[in-house]
């Protein structure tokens, strides 16, 4: 009996590296990718604080669910919490999208939305797809990078082989170039240490150097720690609807999905250092956090000459002129206080806008 | 029990039989005409047959059957129709006997026949068909039709399901296996025949030996391509039976083929000979006896990524079909050679890399070397394994894949490239 390899793989160089570049996870899964990962926000936040890594993307499948949780347990542990989703395509693939900025944060819930309101009336609410026009919609803010083994560039190694994969992957990428332009796209690579997914890796790199695209490293991780590659698997079972001795090639691979620290993820990419330095690179690009939600009361339109807050001090003034009689000084103490508080917020919109809808109502 | 005489009866006589009612059926002669001549002398040997099977039957021969079961039913004893006769045959029969006949009419048609003063099948035969039409239909043509004889229908053959089964109670028990090989080629030839007869070969073969003393000896082979061969049969059985002897004196018999419709091949003018199915069984039979039943077969892949997963299932035919040359779309790969089991190394590491390996002949500096491939998985059940393998070059230019366990923390040689 004899076992095919294409060819001897190349060497992945064990423990040479000497220097020590900042990684930053920009792939990973949590348990909110409904069992398609088996760590709760908080421990991948834990994992990230525990390993030193400053930063970290979530991008869940189909949803930015877990972001909240992420967010608030990676601030109190001082890791930065990047945000992003994996969105799926009608060929079946995903695309894993970070949002730039806040305008890629409302794109992408965008097109979430769009995509599980479009599915509803199919009655397939577990498996949303977005159309090359939803992408090109909303790709303003978005980073898209090309994925691990679920991405559109394996698909195409896994459907063809050759010549015709090379073509197939080059199309493909620019198709995500014209969609999110050249410098928003970035050729992911991961090392699981399995024999085919370096094979894919090599024929990447050559792709990215031929076609200027930088190259970054990912983990894809779907588990905080190796331990979890158990839950994951039975997760993977219920997804499946089937028992874990009928699984068979369903469930993982190894246990190498977890997070992994910088030294661990420097030494596997010692061959391709620029891999590892382009995620420090790309996570100071992601400028957007939940931090900068920056939600923003509609505006009151003013006068001419005027502010928000100085055309709320005129209107408070008249009212309590007409409140206090007479005004004293702690009444003055008081709303100035106040105002002082709503001119800190940004809420100064919000009031005139209020006592607007009380005059119509008194009318 | 009449039935059955009277099925068994037709069925000397042809395989195709048409199971009319409880008392009648329905057989074609056609074929019968090359091997007993005449009619008149095919009847004669029904007749003979019937008489030693002490049958009590009626026999007509004509040239379609509706007319033979109607004269049959009518007439005792044989009677013989020569084509373009039946109308004159049929005429005094009572129209009674046409609605006896297993026919799709209203039986009131018959009052009405009588109440127009029909008595026979020659009365109704001579009415004009498009008066017959006009008045009643397609039903009353139909009976017409078949009151001159011209009702021409296929057979209405059920699905014979045959018996391939043969047992035989010894008057002495055998205490070899020679003289009972003599009554198994006996036994299987005449199943073989049968098999042949309805076109059939055998997918399984059931012997069961009655023991003195001891419970029953059952023994089932299953070919991978049908049989149809008595002595290709009988060696299997032979080749089995001396591997697993009977544990006492042999006092019966009993001998069940399961049927299948065997399988058709051409071979293709350009394609390479291949060997004949049932002496390559033989053969694979002989191997088995050799190396054991469980390490004979096609490997099947297991859906697992456990190393080197894989099963051995039972022959099937489609080993045997030719298939056509694709080696235009073969990629070119590396290929390996696995040793089983594998071969336990020494390997000297330095910085976490094997660097020198002595197992057995494989030995030598590693050279080139990629890895580690780590595979880990069924972490519930006692098969798990968790390894880290290498694919190595050694300074005399071998390629091995070896790989460590890693919970026995031990080396081994898993294969060569070749």
């Amino acid at each position: 009996m004899t076992e095919g390899a294409n060819r001897l793989p190349v060497i992945l160089p064990a423990a040479r590296h000497t220097s020590t570049t900042q990684f930053v996870e920009l792939h990973a899964r949590s348990a909110f990718s409904f069992l398609e990962g088996s760590s709760l926000p908080e421990e991948l936040a834990v994992r990230c604080a525990e390993l030193g890594i400053t930063a970290m993307a979530l991008s869940d499948a189909h949803g930015v669910y877990g972001a909240p949780r992420f967010h608030m347990a990676a601030r109190k542990l001082g890791v930065r919490a990047l945000l992003g989703a994996e969105a799926a395509t009608t060929d079946g693939s995903r695309y894993t999208l970070l949002a730039k900025n806040r305008q890629g944060y409302h794109n992408l819930c965008r097109l979430i939305t769009r995509t599980k309101l479009r599915d509803r009336h199919r009655g397939k609410p577990e498996n949303p797809v977005a159309t090359q026009n939803d992408f090109a919609e909303f790709a303003k803010g978005l980073i898209c990078l090309t994925g691990g083994t679920e991405g559109p560039l394996a698909r195409v190694f896994s459907e063809h082989r050759g010549s015709a994969a090379r073509q197939g992957v080059q199309k493909q990428v620019e198709l995500l170039i014209r969609i999110f332009g050249k410098e928003n796209v970035f050729v992911e690579l991961q090392r699981h240490h399995r024999r085919k997914q370096e094979v894919r890796n090599q024929a990447l790199v050559e792709l990215a150097r031929s076609m200027r695209l930088p190259l970054l490293a990912t983990n894809g991780v779907t588990h905080a720690i190796a331990a979890k590659r158990k839950l994951q698997d039975v997760l993977t079972c219920v997804k499946y609807k089937t028992t874990i001795s009928e699984a068979g090639r369903l469930l993982s691979y190894n246990a190498e999905c977890h997070l992994k620290s910088s030294a661990e993820m420097n030494r596997l990419f010692a061959d391709l250092p620029e891999a590892i330095a382009h995620t420090g690179e790309l996570a100071s690009r992601l400028s957007f956090t939940l931090e900068d939600l920056g939600y923003e009361f509609p505006h009151y339109p003013v006068p001419a000459g005027e502010t928000e807050i100085s055309f709320l001090r005129k209107r408070t003034d008249e009212g309590a002129r007409r409140r206090y009689q007479p005004y004293s000084d702690k009444a003055r103490r008081q709303i100035e206080r106040e105002l002082a508080l709503i001119g800190k917020l940004k809420l100064a919109g919000l009031f005139p806008n209020r006592l607007g809808h009380c005059r119509i109502l008194q009318a | 029990m009449p039935k059955q005489r009277l099925v068994a009866l037709a069925r000397e006589f042809s395989p195709e039989v048409e199971h009319t009612s409880a008392d009648t059926v329905v057989f074609s002669i056609t074929p019968l005409r090359a091997i007993l001549g005449p009619p008149y002398q095919i009847a004669s040997e029904i007749s003979r047959r019937g008489y030693e099977r002490d049958l009590n039957a009626h026999l007509a021969i004509a040239a379609n059957a509706d007319t033979a079961i109607l004269l049959a039913r009518q007439f005792a004893g044989v009677r013989l129709v020569a084509s373009g006769e039946e109308a004159s045959q049929l005429a005094n029969l009572p129209l009674e006997s046409l609605f006896a006949h297993d026919v799709p009419v209203d039986p009131t048609l018959l009052d009405i026949l009588h109440q127009w003063g029909l008595k026979t099948c020659g009365d109704l035969a001579a009415l004009p068909e498009a008066g017959v039409r006009e008045r009643l239909g397609l039903a009353g043509v139909y009976l017409r039709n078949l009151a001159l004889g011209h009702i021409n229908r296929p057979l209405r053959i059920e699905s014979q399901e045959a018996e391939y089964e043969e047992q035989l109670e010894l008057e002495h028990p055998l205490d070899r296996l020679e003289p009972l090989f003599f009554l198994f080629g006996r036994a299987l030839g005449d199943l073989c025949g049968r098999l042949r007869s309805q076109s059939q070969a055998a997918r399984i073969l059931d012997a069961r030996l009655v023991l003195d003393g001891k419970p029953e000896y059952q023994c089932r082979l299953e070919f991978p391509v049908p049989l149809s061969d008595s002595r290709t049969m009988l060696k299997l059985l032979q080749l089995h039976l001396e591997r697993h002897s009977p544990e006492a004196r042999v006092m019966g018999f009993k001998l069940r083929i399961e049927p299948v419709v065997p399988r058709r091949m051409q071979n293709g003018l350009f394609l390479p000979p291949i060997p004949q199915p049932d002496k390559l069984q033989v053969t694979l039979a002989r191997i088995a006896g050799l190396v054991g039943e469980g390490n004979v077969g096609t490997p099947q892949l297991l859906d697992t990524f456990r190393p080197d997963a894989f099963r051995l299932t039972t022959l099937n035919g489609s080993c045997f079909e030719q298939k056509p040359d694709d080696s235009r779309r073969q990629i070119l790969r590396l290929s390996m050679r696995i040793f089983r089991p594998p071969v336990a190394a020494h390997v000297q590491v330095m910085d976490f890399v094997p660097r020198r390996i002595v197992a057995g002949d494989v030995k030598g500096r590693v050279v080139e070397w990629s890895g580690p491939w780590k595979t880990s998985g069924e972490w519930w059940s006692s098969h798990a394994w968790t390894r880290e393998e290498w694919d190595v070059e050694l300074d005399d230019g071998a390629l091995y894949r070896i790989y460590r366990d890693v919970p026995a923390s031990l080396w081994y040689v898993h294969g060569v490239y070749d």
